[in-house]
């Protein structure tokens, strides 16, 4: 069963590296939301400051899209409050939109537009001024100029992301909420769609949820892992250079394992997969040539170690996916 | 608002349902209009001028025409097509949170959802009408009938089209919505036509739409249809409206 309890560092909720002095963006607070005697989403606290990329993750049906739809706007939630640039989304919910851009998992494409067309219509929706040069800036900026005559439907997954993206961005927004925007893509469309998010960070800030861990390790500065509805952990995405990730063939004796020269701790994740704390001072190879002269066949040997995965299988661990 | 109007009005414009459903409406308008006119080629015209009757095409012709179950069956057609993609379309095809998390009202998206539909209903009425004021080509209509007449019908389209909207924004199957307004809608004709079930009652008599459309075909704008239609009317988009809102909450 894993931790439900959200970390006491995450309670703090700050960025990766805290300006104390900078303001916070967007301040949700304990929100709720239940259906049919279903809870999507529990308690759900969440702080982001300007220019910060916070990756949402978790297994499918942790509540992660309902956390997003609750931010945006397009779903009530049963309890708690979310302000954005200081304006709350009930009390002043027209105002707090306008500071938003928002790509459901789905990208809300109208099939008969043209890119161009449905850019322009996206911004004169979002009252943007001077919506011509704004779309031409969101067309540049993701890579759309060369398909913005052609029709929505006949664009690829990769394009059909892209031009997700560029509605959530056309009247530049403080905040961009991504849902899964990966999700679907091969590897050439899915390097693309990283690229773009990188390039839009800095100017704007940035959630972005994801199933896929190495995914949010890729784009975000802060995680946040949901689980059941609920937040698990919140840090910093970057991982511990003391540790090593190690695979084995067959399942290691713990205290063998730990025990040999060099190694200071050894934690299994699972039965095949350890995590390996080196005694400081000991240089990796040599530990490497110990583990790997043992029985228990070396599979995988990964330097920097991954703190957030084990906390990840931890949180997930013998949940599956949930419906 | 303007860019949600616009937008409706060229993506319908631009569909081959809504002209396909024009068309056949149009069709089928026109023979049941033919059948009219032959009618009283046949066996009124010689009757009238040999009775010396005042009556014309317009008492037989157009009004006939206008307060056929016929066109309002047509009606409900056109209307349960443009109405069913208002909401129901855009949550069907994942598009609604689009509108929901940008920065206009509940109101501004269901008002510019139904103009966006009123326009091209109104489009489809105006061929409509050409039909019976093409006979001023030949002989002489009561035109204050006439526009009375279609003045009617385009409150009856525009009032059943906000009940279709607000109906829209319970499913996100667009062809229950259109089958839920036609239901609704041939069950407010009914009421009140002498079916029976209303026994006579008052109340039930009064909510029926044609009790209302009836004296504006025989030509009389009266302040009790106005008012009638105009709460119909906005009632139904109130509706909506709250409906849209409980969606977002804002």
């Amino acid at each position: 069963m894993p931790d439900s309890t959200p970390t006491p560092e995450c309670r703090a909720a700050g960025p990766a590296d805290e300006d104390t002095a900078t303001a916070p963006l967007l301040q949700a607070e304990q929100l709720s939301c239940r259906y049919a005697g279903h809870t999507a989403l529990e308690d759900f606290s969440l702080t982001v400051y300007p220019g910060e990329v916070v990756g949402l993750l978790g297994p499918n049906g942790a509540g992660k899209s309902t956390a997003l739809k609750l931010l945006a706007g397009v779903m009530p939630p049963s309890d708690g409050r979310v302000r954005l640039a200081g304006r709350d989304l009930l009390d002043r919910g027209l105002r707090y939109r306008r500071q938003l851009g928002y790509l459901p998992e789905r990208p809300p494409l109208y099939p008969e537009m043209r890119v161009r067309a449905y850019l322009r219509f996206c911004a004169r929706l979002r009252h943007t001024p001077q919506a011509a040069a704004a779309v031409d800036t969101a067309l540049a900026e993701c890579g759309l100029e060369s398909v913005a005559g052609r029709r929505l439907d006949q664009l690829s997954q990769g394009y059909r992301q892209r031009v997700g993206i560029a509605q959530a961005i056309v009247h530049r927004p403080a905040l961009i909420v991504l849902d899964e925007p990966t999700v679907g893509l091969d590897p050439l469309q899915l390097q693309g769609i990283r690229t773009l998010i990188r390039r839009l960070r800095g100017e704007h800030a940035i959630i972005l949820s994801s199933h896929i861990l190495p995914e949010i390790q890729a784009l975000a500065d802060r995680v946040v892992i949901l689980n059941r509805g609920r937040i698990c952990h919140q840090g910093p995405t970057h991982t511990d250079a003391d540790w090593i990730s190690a695979r084995f063939r067959d399942r290691p004796d713990a205290s063998a394992l730990g025990g040999l020269p060099g190694i200071a701790q050894a934690k299994p994740l699972t039965g095949d997969h350890w995590q390996i704390r080196l005694s400081p001072g000991t240089a990796p190879e040599a530990v490497l040539a110990e583990v790997a002269a043992q029985d228990w066949g070396l599979l995988a040997w990964q330097p920097g170690g991954d703190a957030l995965e084990q906390i990840f299988l931890k949180a997930t661990e013998g949940t599956g996916d949930t419906p | 608002m303007n860019a949600l109007i616009t937008r409706e009005c060229r993506s319908l414009l631009g569909s081959p349902l809504f002209w396909g459903t024009a068309a056949i409406s149009q069709f089928v308008l026109g023979w049941w209009f033919l059948g009219l006119v032959d009618q009283y080629r046949e066996h009124y015209q010689a009757l009238l001028a040999q009775a010396g009757s005042e009556l014309g095409v317009t008492e037989l012709v157009v009004m006939p025409f206008f307060g056929s179950f016929v066109l309002l069956a047509m009606l409900l057609l056109v209307v349960s097509v443009l109405a069913m993609g208002a909401l129901a379309e855009e949550r069907r095809a994942g598009t609604l949170p689009l509108l929901l998390s940008a920065p206009v009202s509940s109101a501004t998206i269901v008002v510019a959802k139904y103009l966006g539909r009123l326009l091209p209903l109104s489009l489809i009425l105006a061929l409509w009408a050409l039909m019976p004021a093409s006979l001023a080509l030949f002989t002489g209509i009561d035109t204050g009938l006439l526009a009375a007449a279609l003045f009617g019908l385009w409150l009856l389209g525009a009032a059943l089209l906000a009940a279709g909207v607000f109906l829209s924004t319970l499913t996100a199957q667009p062809g229950l919505a259109a089958v839920s307004t036609f239901g609704l809608g041939l069950l407010l004709v009914l009421v009140g036509q002498g079916t029976g079930l209303e026994g006579g009652d008052a109340l039930l008599t009064w909510l029926g739409l044609v009790t209302h459309y009836e004296p504006l075909v025989g030509g009389r704008v009266g302040s009790d249809g106005l008012a009638y239609f105009a709460l119909f009317l906005v009632g139904f988009l109130i509706f909506a409206i709250r409906r849209v809102d409980a969606l977002r909450l804002s």
